[in-house]
């Protein structure tokens, strides 16, 4: 199955935050949709430039009760900024045009739930999420993701 | 035993009884610095190394300075523009305060009492040498308290701040103090000097682009480590070959990949902080089995010495630099309190000092030295900074009542 076979069967919603927010606006944004786990940072023209996961948003908001921290973790308590620097730039995605088995092996090496699907100009056209392939996966009783 | 135990088994015990000790230590709520320094105490030539052929030679001067690099590179990558813009003036002020008081103190206070020679060495450069180590701190100690009693304020913040910085601020006073002094000078000159230091950042931002540019093409986890460890290694290696600073080109190699990549931090830099507890366990173990009862004894006015000026220069320079940057009256009072805490940056600077050929007379001594008062500084640090932390009035008193 292609990737953009998977988006029209399943077109999620993703969670897009612009670069000058704040953590807990970040925050915000990913409470309003419990189901989803990555939060992707867009330009002002659209383009997705960054990538935040749940777990390291929870980090960066929990430090405080964190009894030992590196001197990076430290810093990031004492000064920290926007989600632009704060984000991932090298994020992993997928396009359209892929195979989902090339997509779901590379979700699974990053411990990405929610995969970006980006379009030539980098803007977001929907996303893979891992509860969905599995569902999918055992609705169809096999290992294999079958065309629709 | 007569011959000398291979390098590779004594490694191997320092480390696990290292960890076994540490361990132990922390289900009894003791501070693991303590549990490592025993450990390599327990195998000095005096104890049972002399007896097992345990010896602590030249082998170990490539693994403690390959373990600063990764330190090194750590800090230098801590550390971002915009964090530092954002911290403001007073904790600046602050950490230009302490870091220049310690040193400073402690300089004065070596050069009063040992003007001339000491074992061989000009008073001077071991006064800088120590001068140079005063400045660093251990955060550990200090988050510890701060996380115990839930402290929060200005205080805190300020803090937290200068714990996370300053072992920056030491390193590049260390590199320009071996500049100085060591032969691992260009030319001992004071342009050739200048041109160290920018060989130094510059090599260190070459190849930050290079690790930058390399694990930007990173497409499997498994190989971020071996990237990052490749590139501090071939770093390193190359500020030794050039005769360049080797602690302040790995620095700035840290501090620049970080600047490239973009990325904050995380990617490049949790993998390598992993290794941070086994750094510091080689430091702690390594120093401790250099203890000497007979050196420490000999040398225990310079341990008192080393202790009461750098913390009277914490205190007095973290005090001046909070009010010159505009600090509240009580966080420019006790702040200079919270900073006595010193371990495994100054353990492992005093172990690299006795490897530089114009410190291998004294090598013994600074070790000795520099461990005795990090072990009273991790009894005394925690104290101090609860007091502090109390008398500014951040730490929650029923908490603290509670935890009695």
């Amino acid at each position: 199955m292609k990737v953009s076979d998977w988006v029209k069967l399943f077109p999620e919603r993703t969670i897009t935050v612009p670069c000058e927010a704040s953590l807990e606006e970040a925050l915000d944004m990913m409470l309003a949709e419990p189901c989803l786990r990555d939060l992707y940072v867009v330009s002002r023209k659209g383009k997705v430039v960054g990538h935040l996961s749940h777990r390291r948003l929870a980090h960066l908001l929990l430090l405080e009760h964190r009894p030992v921290q590196t001197v990076r973790q430290i810093m990031e308590r004492v000064a920290s900024g926007s989600v632009e620097e704060l984000m991932n730039r090298h994020f992993v995605s997928a396009r359209p045009g892929e195979d989902m088995e090339n997509v779901l092996h590379r979700q699974l090496e990053h411990h990405i739930e929610d995969m970006a699907v980006l379009d030539d100009e980098g803007k977001i056209l929907g996303s893979v999420n891992l509860s969905d392939v599995l569902r999918e996966l055992r609705q169809q009783g096999s290992t294999r993701l079958n065309s629709p | 035993m007569e011959s000398a135990a291979s390098p590779h088994l004594i490694l191997g015990i320092l480390l696990l009884s290292g960890f076994i000790l540490g361990l132990t230590a922390t289900r009894l709520g003791l501070p693991r610095v303590g549990a490592y320094v025993t450990a390599g105490i327990l195998f000095s030539p005096d104890l049972l190394g002399g007896r097992l052929g345990i010896e602590v030679g030249e082998w170990a001067e490539g693994l403690t300075t390959a373990c600063l690099a990764f330190i090194a590179y750590i800090i230098g990558g801590a550390i971002t523009v915009g964090q530092l813009k954002r911290l403001g003036r007073t904790i600046i002020f602050t950490l230009g305060g302490e870091t220049l008081g310690a040193a400073l103190f402690v300089f004065a206070a070596i050069m009063l009492i040992a003007p001339g020679r000491v074992a061989g060495i000009d008073g001077l450069h071991l006064a800088l040498a120590f001068a140079a180590i005063a400045a660093t701190t251990a955060p550990a100690a200090t988050l510890a308290v701060i996380h115990q009693y839930r402290a929060r304020g200005p205080m805190t913040t300020t803090l937290l701040s200068l714990v996370a910085l300053d072992d920056a601020v030491g390193l590049i006073l260390f590199a320009l103090m071996a500049v100085a002094v060591t032969g691992a000078s260009l030319a001992g000159s004071l342009w050739s000097g200048l041109a160290e230091i920018a060989g130094s950042i510059a090599a260190g931002a070459s190849f930050g682009y290079l690790l930058s540019f390399l694990a930007g093409r990173i497409r499997h986890e498994i190989l971020r480590l071996p990237c990052i460890v490749s590139v501090v290694l071939l770093c390193l290696g190359t500020a030794e070959q050039l005769s360049l600073s080797a602690l302040l080109t790995v620095m700035a190699l840290g501090f620049f990949t970080r600047a490239f990549h973009r990325a904050a931090g995380e990617p490049l830099f949790a993998p390598v902080e992993y290794l941070e507890d086994l750094v510091f366990i080689v430091f702690f173990t390594l120093a401790g089995a250099h203890f000497a009862a007979g050196v420490l004894f000999a040398h225990f006015h310079l341990v008192v010495l080393y202790f009461l000026a750098r913390l009277a220069g914490k205190i007095a320079g973290a005090g001046i630099g909070a009010r010159l940057g505009g600090a509240p009256a009580p966080v420019a009072t006790w702040i200079g309190f919270g900073l006595a805490p010193q371990a495994g940056v100054a353990v492992g600077l005093s172990l690299r000092l006795a490897q530089q050929p114009a410190f291998r007379e004294v090598g013994q001594i600074v070790v000795n030295v520099i461990l005795g008062t990090t072990v009273l500084y991790e009894i005394v640090g925690p104290l101090l900074a609860r007091h502090a932390l109390l008398r500014a009035g951040e730490i929650d008193v029923k908490r603290m009542r509670d935890n009695r």
